[in-house]
Order: C-alpha cells, then structure tokens, then sequence
C-alpha cells in the first residue's frame, strides 16, 4: 500500500513537473506529502497494536487491523481464509458469539492472521465479555486533537467507548451485564481451541 | 469574539469558580495544583486510561444512566498535563449542560468543545490564583509546574485573559 502512495507521489512529480508554474507544484507535492505522512502515521500505529494483540478489544479489532495493515479486503480475506464474508464481517463488529463457531475453524483463523495462542485466548474471552456488554457509543462525547480526530471520530469512539465499558466492568460489573456462555461451556470451547491449535 | 460568544466563555468560566467553590467547601485546604481527577470522583466521575483510541483523540465521556455511572476514558499515550486537561473539558461537558455529540451538528460540537475547554482551563488555573502565582512567579514554567499544566496552556491563559502585562 505505501509502495503504490511513493509510486503515486513519484509519478505526479515527474508528470506535473513540467507543466505547471513551480508555485503549483509545491502547494501540490505538500498536500501529497502530508497525506503521505499521514498514511505512514496510520500504518505505523496499527503496526503497533498488532504486535501488542492482547491489548486491544476483541478478536475482531484484531482481524479487522490486520486485513487493513495488510491491504487486504473482506473477500480476499473470504477466499484465503475459506470463512464466508458474512461471517467475517461479524467477528470483526463482534456480532457473533465466537464460541458458536468451530474450534478448529477459529484456531485456523487465528493462525492465518498471524495471532498466537494465549493473545488468541485472551481475545476470544475479552470478545465474549464484549459481547455480554453490547456497548454503544450512544451518548458519548469526546476531546479531540485536531481536525483529523472528527474525521475518525466514528470508529475512535467505538473502540474507546467499548474499551472503557469492558474496564468499568472489570472494576464493577453492570447490573444490566448478562453472562450469555457460562463457565463451563467458555472452558469447554478454550480447551477444543487449544486443541485445535496445537494439531494444525 | 460576539457579545454571544462572551457570554458563553463568562457562563463556563464561572461555572468552573463554582465547581471548585463546592469542591474545596468539603475539602478543604484550597492548595495547587487542582486536585482535577479528586474533584471528577467527588462528582461521582470513573476515570480509565484507554489504550485503542487514536491519538486525534484525546479523552471521552459516557454516562450509563440505567447504571447510575458516569465514565471518563483518557487516551493513556498522552502527557499527565493533557490528561488533566482532558478530565476538566469532560467535566465542562458535564457541568455546562452539553447534549451528547450525535445530537449536535459539526458547529455545534466546536462550540461544545471550545466552551468545554474554557471551563477546563478555569478549573485548572483560577482566575484569581493565577494573577497571585503571575505577581509571585512572574516565570511561565515555574507557574506552569505549580499549577500542573503545560506552558502552552498556561500560555494561552493568560492571552485570552489579557494578562500579558503582568509578567
């Protein structure tokens, strides 16, 4: 994705050099410029919390930043991963309980999106308790840096707010909160994972 | 600036007096820094660090009022003077009335946000004890330290309150 933006940026100089007034063309190179280093800041900060899995949310924070570091959209992630898109489109909104899932399709899953085992685990539990909490950034209000923090105020707010939720109810559950999967069938389904995991 | 916007800026500005007022009421002495984080639990506030939001965003708020719970999230890569910031602009929104941000259009949340960061700015650095620490001071980054807030805030502070000259 960076090679094709230095590509991009590489040919509108040599196709604009001659053209336009050099004025023109610096205003122009800048504005590229800066997207670029934008999009450089972005890749950087995902690359970061890839290689910190556990901190995140859920299991489809992670899958949804790994498909996007690796530029690589909802059906090819389908056909490589022999997961229908749907299906795929809500692990990564955290729409689906995951234990309704396979095992061994999941551990498969987490293999081909690079996640080892405990970061796997911890994410499968946190998608759970997520899941349990339904949170909505109904209601929320937030500070921003700059004008770039209204742009991605959407998906910012949803992650924040989903984190904040799962923190509150570390340190006091919420009334409203409903076990869906019970211990037993949460260590049922962690057990056939490891399983799974180790065999593939 | 309008006559309508001075009002607003008066409104939040004095709101924050009156925050700190009923804070210090109950626990007193009234010693700098402001205790920021000390007065958001007293108004019943939860406060977590958050690592997964982006760094355009700095702080949120979200009330749960089936729970009766009131939740500030702060964006963990920031500097401790940022986040004491953060937690008074939240508590701007709150204490200034402010509807939550779906039901505001994108000049109504400049608005929301520039009063809220008003009222964060008084709450933090009072009026009154800022022209003190400016007479006793009289040196930005020693003011700055004794009220815990970054010299650009302070900075900003002082221009908006015209007090330059006592430097």
């Amino acid at each position: 994705m960076l090679k094709g933006k230095l590509k991009s940026l590489e040919a509108f100089l040599l196709d604009r050099i001659f053209l336009r007034s050099q004025a023109e063309v610096q205003v122009e190179y800048n504005t590229k410029k800066s997207e670029l280093v934008k999009v450089l800041q972005e890749d950087l900060e995902r690359e970061k919390k890839l290689e910190e899995p556990a901190s995140l949310n859920s299991f489809g924070d992670y899958l949804r930043l790994f498909l996007e570091h690796n530029g690589m959209t909802l059906s090819n992630a389908a056909s490589d991963y022999g997961i229908d898109k749907q299906t795929l489109v809500s692990i990564i909104d955290n729409r689906v309980l995951l234990t309704v899932l396979e095992p061994v399709v999941l551990a498969r899953l987490s293999m081909d999106v690079h996640l080892h085992l405990e970061p796997a685990i911890i994410l499968i539990e946190k998608s759970l308790k997520l899941y349990a909490l339904d949170p909505s950034s109904k209601g929320a209000m937030a500070r921003y840096s700059s004008k770039e923090g209204m742009d991605t105020k959407d998906s910012s707010m949803k992650s924040g707010v989903a984190e904040l939720m799962m923190k509150a109810a570390e340190r006091k559950p919420f009334n409203l909160q409903q076990q869906i999967v019970s211990n037993g069938e949460l260590k049922k389904f962690l057990d056939e994972f490891r399983q799974a995991f180790s065999s593939l | 600036m309008t006559d309508s916007d001075d009002k607003h800026v008066g409104y939040a500005r004095q709101k924050a007096r009156n925050v700190l007022q009923e804070y210090f009421l109950k626990n007193p002495p009234e010693l700098l820094p402001i205790p920021v984080r000390e007065i958001a639990k007293f108004h019943g506030f939860e406060i977590y660090e958050l690592k997964t939001m982006n760094k355009y965003q700095r702080a949120i708020k979200q009330d749960v009022p089936a729970e009766g719970r009131k939740l500030i999230g702060l964006n963990a890569n920031y500097h401790r003077h940022n986040q004491r910031f953060s937690i008074g602009h939240e508590l701007g929104h709150h204490f200034l009335g402010h509807p939550p941000e779906e039901d505001c259009d994108e000049d109504q949340i400049k608005l929301f946000n520039s009063e809220a960061d008003k009222f964060s700015a008084e709450l933090l650095m009072p009026l009154d004890m800022l022209k003190k620490k400016l007479v006793e001071l009289k040196d930005i980054s020693r003011i700055a330290k004794a009220f815990d807030v970054s010299e650009q805030a302070l900075w900003i502070k002082i221009s908006e309150q015209k007090l330059l000259s006592m430097l």
